[in-house]
């Protein structure tokens, strides 16, 4: 049988040409051609990773150089990332500064400075959420570099165990503690944060934090074996996180096309494991979630995952995407 | 556990009545499979491998001189066993005729599937069992458990431990360790090493195959019918019988086929027949007895969620990590988790999956099919009753067993289960 196939020059047969773009049944079993039906989805599984990381890097070169382009005028406006406020370059500040210094916030600031700063913020984190950390955040962005390192040298990573995030939760609440409550005792988390290696780093203001860079080098490395292992003890993260039910942005579920075929939780960096237990609730964003669009991504099943900005799902999942991307990565490695 | 006496006394002429037997069995059911009207153009092929592994007796690894490596469940990542340069082949066996010998060692009240197994392995002659240089048997429900000791005696057996409870990630961790001594196992065999590069080429092979049958199982639950069911079962079947490319080629051919037939509006018949879903113990080859009733008794079968049809080669691997602990841990993943085996402990998601295939494929009507023995799926009965109940499906336990018996009994049954639905 082999033989009279290889005859026919059967396995030259090229079967990347399978046109899968050809069929599609839409819900009600009717057959359409798909290109009409998906036209909006199917740009947004090539484009929604690209966004994010041409997002980032804009970001990224706003928060080191965006002063000295466009000057001062937004200055003021506070953002929950860690971008380092030690770098006065940058186009925006920083929320962390004053929430790791709660007392000179409190007793320097004026009343309307005060509303200024926790009204801006809070309508950030109720429209954007954890979006920051995922499509903002410098010190995201210096992680996935990292990761992104060790996905072209394909080198083992540590799958994360279950064991190891409850030990990262408890290091988070802790953390979250030390920057609250450190600068009423004399002390304060800039001197140990690591966020150094962002901005400051890059835009050459040197300063003398030692303990900051050691454990800025710490997690470049930790984040190497682990994607964006910052993310799971970050503190601001943390406080973010805690508004994701009155967030715009959400993580959708379909239950019922779910096949539970855990794509969503290896490829989470959270390593959210609710997102692929859940059974019944159709909302699946927790406060860890940063919508970075990986479990989108790698899921397989039709209209089973989505990311929504209010109730507008705009970013879906589809076994046409999946196979496309699979398509796409194959032609890449050649 | 292996009786020499049985073995001595096994004569010539009874392996002869075997092989008769089994060839009779693999003969009358392609002959039915042949005789439905609308059989598609490029079923041939289909029909060809069967017969060659059931009725010639000749497995196609003859000529190419591979190892293969026979695997007991669907649960053994097929890619693995392709990189390390060898080939799977599904051993679960649908072959009344090894029931009749598997009977003497294996209790009476075990599923006829296993004792079939045992008794293809007890006769020796079927070319696809001697020509295995390994088994793989997952230890998945209690028959399965046995089986793998059973089977030791006949040759070497890797027992490959699933995890009991899917949620569980120790289960998960200690799977993927698992999988890297099979890989080892059979590299052994093979004499090679597998590679990360090895094992990305077999996942990107496999991921063409699987983009074919993705497109012909939404063919197949097309609105009006294409292809009957019980075909689409015997395609399912026939995929570890061939070289996989070519079997992927085969398939589009008959996809392209069928698409066609669809843009002419050339279906298999106009009117509206009840449309059947098939759940539950696996559908061997041979042993394509329901799915053909149904359609003799005029239902047609639109989809199934057996193990044998679609739900094994249903699910893509998705690597989100491209080392070689990553791919491994993808494969586990792929392989396990989104199987709706009903041994895991806790299995709502099969339900789930059931009425979204309702959903998608319109479906009338659920047979659910239980093996005579196969007792974990008879423990998920009642609550799908229940939630199909609750959705205005009509559904019927079907138990049946490795032998031309019960089929009146089923037939009546049947009739009755479509005739109700068309009343509706």
């Amino acid at each position: 049988m082999v033989d009279q196939y290889k005859k026919s020059g059967y396995n030259k047969y090229d079967l990347r040409l399978v046109d899968t773009n050809l069929i599609f049944m839409n819900l009600n079993g009717e057959y359409k051609g798909i290109k009409k039906i998906l036209k909006k989805e199917s740009r947004m599984y090539k484009w929604f990773q690209r966004f994010r990381w041409i997002f980032m890097t804009a970001s990224f070169l706003f928060f080191v150089f965006g002063l000295q382009i466009f000057g001062r005028w937004i200055h003021n406006i506070d953002l929950p990332v860690f971008a380092c406020p030690a770098n006065s370059d940058q186009i925006v500040h920083c929320a962390c500064f004053y929430l790791s210094h709660l007392d000179k916030l409190f007793l320097r600031s004026s009343v309307i400075e005060l509303a200024v700063y926790f009204s801006t913020l809070f309508l950030f984190i109720v429209i954007f959420g954890r979006t920051f950390c995922g499509f903002i955040c410098p010190m995201g962005y210096m992680q996935d570099i990292a990761y992104k390192i060790k996905e072209i040298l394909h080198i083992d990573g540590i799958s994360r165990k279950e064991k190891l995030m409850e030990v990262l939760k408890v290091a988070k609440y802790l953390i979250v503690l030390v920057f609250l409550g450190m600068t009423f005792f004399g002390f304060n988390f800039c001197r140990i944060c690591p966020a150094v290696i962002t901005s400051p780093m890059f835009a050459g203001f040197n300063h003398a934090i030692t303990v900051g860079y050691l454990l800025a080098i710490l997690m470049f490395v930790l984040s190497f074996f682990m994607r964006r292992f910052w993310c799971n003890i970050c503190p601001l993260g943390y406080l973010v996180g805690i508004f994701h039910k009155i967030s715009f942005f959400k993580i959708k579920k379909d239950c019922q096309a779910c096949t539970s075929c855990g794509a969503c939780y290896e490829a989470c960096p959270m390593r959210i494991k609710s997102i692929y237990t859940e059974k019944s609730k159709k909302d699946v964003t927790t406060s860890e979630c940063i919508f970075c669009g990986e479990c989108v991504k790698s899921c397989p099943e039709n209209n089973a995952l989505a990311i929504s900005f209010c109730n507008k799902k705009f970013y879906i999942s589809s076994r046409e995407d999946f196979m496309r991307l699979k398509r796409e990565r194959k032609k890449k490695r050649g | 556990m292996k009786s020499p006496s049985i073995d001595q006394c096994l004569e010539e002429r009874q392996k002869e009545r075997f092989l008769n037997k089994s060839r009779q069995l693999a003969v009358k059911y392609l002959n039915k499979l042949e005789e439905l009207p609308g059989t598609p153009n490029n079923f041939t092929y289909f029909r060809k491998i069967l017969k060659k592994a059931f009725i010639e007796n000749d497995t196609f690894i003859r000529s190419t001189n591979e190892k293969i490596i026979g695997t007991y469940c669907v649960m053994v990542p097929q890619e693995i066993i392709y990189a390390a340069g060898a080939r799977p082949v599904q051993l679960c066996s649908g072959n009344y005729a090894g029931v009749h010998f598997g009977d003497d060692i294996v209790p009476r009240d075990s599923c006829p599937l296993v004792k079939a197994v045992v008794g293809n392995n007890m006769v020796s002659g079927s070319s696809i069992y001697d020509d295995c240089s390994m088994y793989i048997v997952p230890i998945t429900c209690d028959c399965k458990k046995k089986m793998a000791g059973i089977l030791k005696d006949y040759k070497e057996t890797l027992e490959l431990h699933v995890p009991i409870n899917k949620l569980d990630d120790t289960g998960m961790d200690y799977y993927v360790k698992e999988l890297y001594i099979m890989m080892e196992k059979i590299g052994r065999i093979t004499g090679k090493k597998v590679t990360r590069i090895d094992l990305e080429h077999q996942i990107d092979e496999m991921a063409v195959v699987q983009d074919e049958i993705y497109r012909f199982i939404q063919l197949k639950g097309n609105r009006n019918l294409l292809i009957r069911g019980s075909h689409a079962m015997a395609v399912m079947n026939s995929f570890s019988y061939d070289d996989k490319t070519c079997w992927a080629a085969n398939l589009k051919l008959l996809n392209n086929e069928l698409e066609v037939k669809l843009k002419q509006k050339n279906y298999i018949t106009k009117k509206k027949l009840p449309r059947i879903l098939i759940t539950g113990s696996p559908i061997a080859f041979p042993n394509l007895k329901i799915p053909l009733l149904i359609e003799e008794m005029g239902g047609v079968v639109v989809a199934d969620e057996t193990c044998m049809g679609d739900r094994g080669l249903y699910d893509p691997v998705a690597v989100c990590d491209t080392s070689m602990d990553g791919l491994m841990r993808a494969l586990a993943n792929r392989y396990v988790l989104p199987c709706s085996c009903p041994i895991f402990t806790e299995n709502r998601q099969r339900i789930e999956r059931i009425k979204q295939m309702v959903h998608d494929y319109q479906v009338d009507g659920v047979i659910y099919h239980v093996l005579r023995g196969c007792l974990v799926y008879d423990f998920e009965y009642q609550e799908m009753e229940k939630v199909l109940g609750e959705l205005g499906i009509s559904m019927i336990r079907v138990e049946s067993d490795y032998n031309e018996e019960d089929v009146e009994q089923i037939k009546i049954r049947m009739e009755a289960f479509v005739e109700m639905i068309k009343f509706r």
